[in-house]
């Protein structure tokens, strides 16, 4: 079985310093991978390329053995690898819930609310067009018959969009986002051309046009059940002992369950690959052995996680296999098994080289 | 909404205004423009002998608040997205002006004339959207050179005319007519708008049967609610008002056009906000735009979204104001946008970004009107005036400032 991730040859430089040299390092699955280094060893900037946040001046990255071309961490979080900054990615104003799907959101029964939305609008657009303007200053004047057909048509073809769902069945993001509204201009198009020019009503071809636009529109917007996403947060914080309230508000929240919570927004985007940056840094010692509790539920899940520290004791605690930066470079590896703090300590010093 | 009583039997041990005062306490950011705005009006209710609260002055009260309300909405979003505009002023005076000079020397009719300045708004929008999300010009400078540019389209084009007067009745009546009424109720026979106090009464029963129906959703969720006493007391006190404001209204000419624009783009942008992925996205980019753009959100294209959405409320705005004045003058929209930023933030949005409700702006703008509909009653100069509405402003922030704080 190909390792998780591979990088292979990985060198990064920056302005002055090269911050990786020819880096190679494998995360296998299940394990709990430790890269402990002194600051500036070069750590996070490893993770970060393979994260995506950078992009690497030489060398690649293989996911399950497959060379991956990463543009930006949105395709990383697809390829199933999320990560935990050591600054809190979160929006502060937010909930748990609202935080985990950001990005994600869940639709259900969307584009049934939105055509009532849509119709409605359509109604009252048609009703403005079909003479509601002339009935605003003089309430005897009639409304037009076509006027209110075409309010009545424009919220059923509101409802046919909803029905037949063409927005979902659209492959590419740009169709999912035109298709409605350029639905709405063909049927305001059609309408005008049968109703003005053949039946020599007076709508207005641009009012026609707005009217579609503006039901596509509408029909394109995506209702959130926030119900449905605060229960799979739930069962997220229940599985792995993360006791988290997915209705609690996050700047209300102490910095270790802040943590926890971006644990369940990766594992809500189907991490199987964790990356931990410095995670203790901002943790009290026993947050930190609670925290180790969850990455052990986690590994024996099947999560892959890599873990980076400067702590030698955490890193002896909590890791199956050690890898060593320094100044940018592999300076060994170990087991915990056969490793003292002595030992690792000279590893990152580089007191020894192996 | 309110986060109160986190276990039931400890609720049941505390007196009733124990209880209140707790809600009152830990919900203080939202009621407090609702107070606000209550203390102003009673204030001006005593000191004018209650002309401010007559029938007549109330309609003329909303008519006047609405150019500033739909500003104030958009307003929010921007600056909940942690921007400024300050553009809007001038850009709504100015496509006033061209809507009337359409309607007036290019013959164009109204159905026309309203689409194609809303669509002008939008493009304007559009344009300060570009230079702030793609160029990274701050807002406020981009916003600025709009105001000077705006301020300066508007004296071209009504160099040659001055005032332009608008003969069109159909555009008129957006800012000065009623909704018609229905022919006779039986039970009624005072001259009330029965139109009105119908849609009074469906406005009362929707918003009992949503709270109820979000209370027992909540409590399926196992959420806090408030207290039952509490709940009855909210609705009592909401319907109360609407019934209140609903007879009053009644009792003049009925809803104006005006209003019944303004609750649609306030009921279509709180829908937006509260309900839908663009509206999260919105707030999120607000509260962390980092966070945001990691989760795979387009900071550029929600800030497009938002300016356009300004733009075409500015759009709006300056059509409600025409057609109350029946004109466009030369000075349309002069120091509106700086009405608007009050309204939004007696509304209680944030400076710091991600909070902030489009409903509040709504509340907002009311007070701000309140106060210069109460001072004109009164009699009291522009001088003073300007000072009080600043003072208002300020403290608005300030309460901002300290209830955040607070709940840091």
């Amino acid at each position: 079985m190909p390792p998780v991730i591979e990088a292979r040859g990985i060198t990064k430089r920056f302005p002055g310093v090269v911050a990786n040299d020819n880096v190679n390092f494998t995360l296998e699955q299940g394990e709990i991978h430790a890269l402990l280094g002194e600051n500036g060893a070069g750590k996070s900037t490893l993770m970060n390329i393979i994260y995506s946040l950078y992009q690497p001046d030489e060398g690649e990255i293989l996911v399950n053995g497959e060379p991956a071309e990463f543009h930006s961490p949105t395709d990383a979080i697809n390829r199933g690898i999320g990560m935990v900054h050591q600054h809190f990615m979160l929006v502060p104003v937010m909930t748990v819930t609202e935080n985990s799907m950001l990005g994600l959101e869940e639709t259900v029964g969307s584009r049934r609310i939105s055509a009532v939305v849509g119709g409605i609008l359509a109604v009252t657009l048609g009703f403005m067009i079909g003479g509601g303007g002339a009935a605003l200053s003089s309430p005897e004047v009639g409304l037009s018959v076509w006027g209110f057909i075409g309010a009545v048509v424009g919220a059923a073809f509101a409802a046919a969009m909803i029905f037949l769902d063409l927005p979902s069945r659209m492959s590419s993001s740009v169709g999912r986002n035109l298709i409605g509204p350029l639905a709405g201009v063909g049927f305001g198009l059609g309408y005008y051309v049968l109703t003005d020019l053949i039946l020599g009503a007076q709508g207005g071809l641009l009012n026609w046009l707005l009217t579609g636009a503006t039901v596509g529109f509408f029909t394109n917007l995506r209702w959130i059940d926030k119900q449905e996403v605060a229960q799979r947060v739930k069962r997220l914080s229940d599985d792995y002992g993360l006791a988290v309230d997915p209705y609690a508000t996050i700047q209300d929240m102490p910095v270790g369950a802040q943590q926890r919570v971006e644990i369940i927004k990766a594992l809500y985007r189907d991490a199987r690959v964790l990356i931990l940056d410095e995670p203790t840094a901002v943790l009290t010692p026993q947050e930190a052995d609670d925290l180790f509790d969850v990455m052990r539920r986690l590994r024996d899940s099947g999560v892959s996680i890599i873990f980076i520290s400067h702590k030698l004791r955490e890193v002896l605690d909590i890791a199956d296999r050690i890898t060593v930066l320094r100044r940018g470079q592999v300076v060994g590896s170990a087991v915990p098994e056969n490793a003292t703090r002595e030992s690792l300590a000279r590893m990152m010093l580089s007191l020894i080289h192996i | 909404m309110a986060t109160v009583s986190k276990a039931q039997d400890d609720t049941t041990q505390r007196s009733f205004f124990q209880e209140l005062s707790k809600v009152l306490s830990e919900n203080i950011r939202d009621y407090g423009m609702f107070i606000a705005l209550f203390v102003i009006m009673a204030i001006f209710t005593i000191t004018t002998d209650g002309i401010f609260i007559s029938s007549r002055n109330i309609s003329n009260l909303l008519n006047q608040t609405g150019y500033l309300a739909v500003l104030g909405v958009g307003m929010t979003l921007v600056i909940v997205i942690r921007h400024i505009d300050l553009s809007v002023g001038f850009l709504s005076g100015f496509l006033g002006a061209v809507a009337a000079i359409a309607m007036t020397s290019w013959n164009l009719p109204v159905g026309i004339v309203i689409p194609m300045t809303l669509v002008l708004g939008t493009i304007a929008g559009l344009i300060a959207g570009f230079l702030v999300a793609e160029m990274n010009i701050p807002a406020f400078v981009v916003t600025l050179a709009g105001w000077l540019i705006y301020r300066g389209a508007i004296l071209l084009v009504t160099e040659d005319t001055g005032t332009i007067v608008i003969p069109n009745d159909t555009f008129n009546a957006i800012g000065n007519g009623f909704i018609p009424d229905i022919a006779g109720l039986p039970f009624l026979r005072e001259q009330v708008h029965q139109l009105t106090l119908l849609l009074g009464i469906i406005a009362i029963g929707l918003f009992i049967f949503s709270e109820i129906r979000g209370r027992q959703k909540k409590m399926s969720y196992e959420l806090e609610v408030l207290p039952m006493e509490i709940f009855i007391m909210k609705l009592l006190l909401v319907s109360g008002i609407v019934a209140g404001i609903t007879w009053v209204l009644a009792g003049f000419n009925g809803l104006s056009w005006t209003v019944v624009i303004v609750l649609a783009v306030v009921a279509l942008y709180h829908f937006v906000s509260t309900q839908t992925v663009l509206g999260r996205h919105i707030y999120a980019v607000g509260g962390n735009p980092e966070a945001a753009e990691l989760s795979g959100i387009s900071v550029k294209r929600i800030t497009f979204a938002v300016f356009a959405s300004m733009g075409t409320l500015s759009a709006l705005s300056g059509i409600l104001f025409a057609s109350r004045l029946q004109s466009a003058t030369t000075t349309a929209g002069t120091l509106f946008e700086l009405d608007a930023i009050a309204a939004a933030f007696v509304g209680g949005v944030s400076a710091a970004g991600g909070v902030g409700k489009v409903t509040g702006a709504l509340i907002g703008a009311l007070v701000m009107t309140s106060l210069i509909n109460g001072m004109n009653l009164m009699g009291i100069g522009i001088s003073r005036q300007y000072m009080v509405r600043g003072a208002v402003l300020a403290a608005a922030v300030l309460f901002d400032v300290v209830t955040r704080n607070r709940q840091g």
